[in-house]
């Protein structure tokens, strides 16, 4: 029957992690032993094994600092928080261009012209947009709504104000995607 | 490890032992005070002493990754995303840890953690990074002289392990690390440590066996 005490026992000597009075009981009952002792045998054919394949170190390719430097820099130029802002500007740049639309519509509703924005006039602009997606059926009512919005558009700040940063966002996305697309280009930089 | 087991008529003494050279290179007190200069200045942001560092440790560091990955191009990848953890982790480096054993721990986390999410995916080529799809078409001798290995005796039985016991195998058989070393490599205990390569014999000798 084996004795857990001693195979591992038996583990630890291949390690030499036994001083010799432990290893003087540990041949002891290898002796007396059988299956403890087949099992010395299986676990000493598995570390011969082992030792003998130790004897080999892998060593990378030439060149491995200056791939690792070629990463690095990649690494640092595309830091995962530059993906997060941009993505965070872009979602609060389309939200204020889709207010400014909803808002230029509905002071085109109501023909107010003035630069007060209650929320009446908020409710009735973005009513427009829904309304309008509805009953718009034809490209030159789709064309004479975006030429009366533009009109609107050019007399007020606060709206310059808001197309210039939905112009931000979409740049940001353009940048986006032109870092994105530069990972092909990149392994073919390094070919050379 | 030269451990001379004699029992009964027979000797077991392997007298490749006595010669080999581990993973982890002979550092003399020289180049460990020289290591420790170029962990300051890398900590002060000296990016040159970084890649000193890769330089002087690329092989240990390497070897480790393919004796647990066991193939050459997800050792090298891990094997750079090693030295690139450890760079954004320089901060938190201990000078009175040895550099070896630092990098080594680091290296052995990534690749632990590695094989686990291997288990579960795939992943696609499509999500390589570029460096790694160029390394695939770059003549690699290193890998000639490896392939007859990748498939050998020992890396199939290192497969059949489970990564914590591969990595206590790896750190005992190739870097010749004591259990106190491998326990802080692995960050556990030495009773720990104790186990798992006595259940890896265990698993090994069976394996062996079966084959």
């Amino acid at each position: 029957m084996m004795n857990d005490k001693y195979t591992e026992k038996i583990s630890e000597w291949f390690d030499n992690e036994l001083n010799p009075d432990e290893v003087a009981e540990l041949q002891a009952h290898l002796a007396g032993c059988s299956t403890c002792r087949q099992t010395y045998e299986s676990m000493q054919h598995v570390h011969t094994l082992l030792l003998g394949a130790a004897a080999h170190v892998a060593a990378p390719d030439q060149g491995f600092v200056q791939r690792f430097e070629s990463r690095l820099a990649w690494r640092q130029a595309h830091k995962p928080w530059h993906i997060w802002v941009a993505l965070g500007a872009l979602l609060v740049g389309t939200l204020l261009f889709w207010s400014a639309w909803a808002i230029s519509g509905g002071l085109l509703l109501v023909n107010a012209g003035g630069s007060a924005l209650d929320a009446n006039v908020l409710y009735q602009g973005v009513m427009i947009i829904f309304e309008s997606a509805a009953s718009l059926r034809t490209f030159v009512n789709i064309c004479l709504l975006l030429w009366k919005t533009g009109l609107f558009l050019i007399s007020q700040p606060l709206i310059w104000l808001l197309i210039i940063t939905s112009v931000c966002a979409t740049w940001l996305w353009l940048r986006i995607l032109q870092l994105l697309s530069r990972r092909p280009a990149k392994s073919i930089e390094l070919t050379l | 490890m030269n451990n001379t087991l004699t029992f009964g008529q027979q000797s077991f003494m392997n007298s490749s032992v006595a010669t080999k050279q581990t993973a982890e290179q002979h550092v003399t007190p020289e180049m460990q005070a020289q290591e420790q200069v170029w962990a300051m200045a890398a900590q002060k942001g000296d990016s040159a002493a970084f890649m000193n560092i890769v330089d002087a440790y690329q092989r240990p560091v390497y070897n480790l990754c393919y004796r647990m990955l066991g193939d050459t191009t997800e050792a090298e990848d891990a094997a750079q995303e090693t030295f690139l953890r450890a760079y954004t982790k320089l901060k938190t480096y201990n000078a009175d840890r040895k550099l070896s054993s630092w990098l080594l721990s680091i290296a052995s986390h990534y690749c632990i953690d590695r094989l686990r999410k291997k288990r579960y995916q795939m992943v696609s080529w499509d999500e390589l990074p570029p460096w790694q799809a160029v390394a695939d078409k770059k003549p690699q001798p290193e890998e000639a002289a490896l392939t007859h290995e990748r498939h050998d005796t020992v890396h199939q039985l290192l497969d059949t392990l489970p990564e914590d016991y591969r990595a206590a195998t790896v750190l005992r058989y190739w870097y010749e690390m004591s259990y106190d070393e491998i326990a802080e490599t692995l960050e556990t205990s030495v009773s720990a440590i104790k186990s798992r390569l006595f259940r890896a014999r265990q698993m090994l000798a069976e394996a062996v066996e079966t084959q």
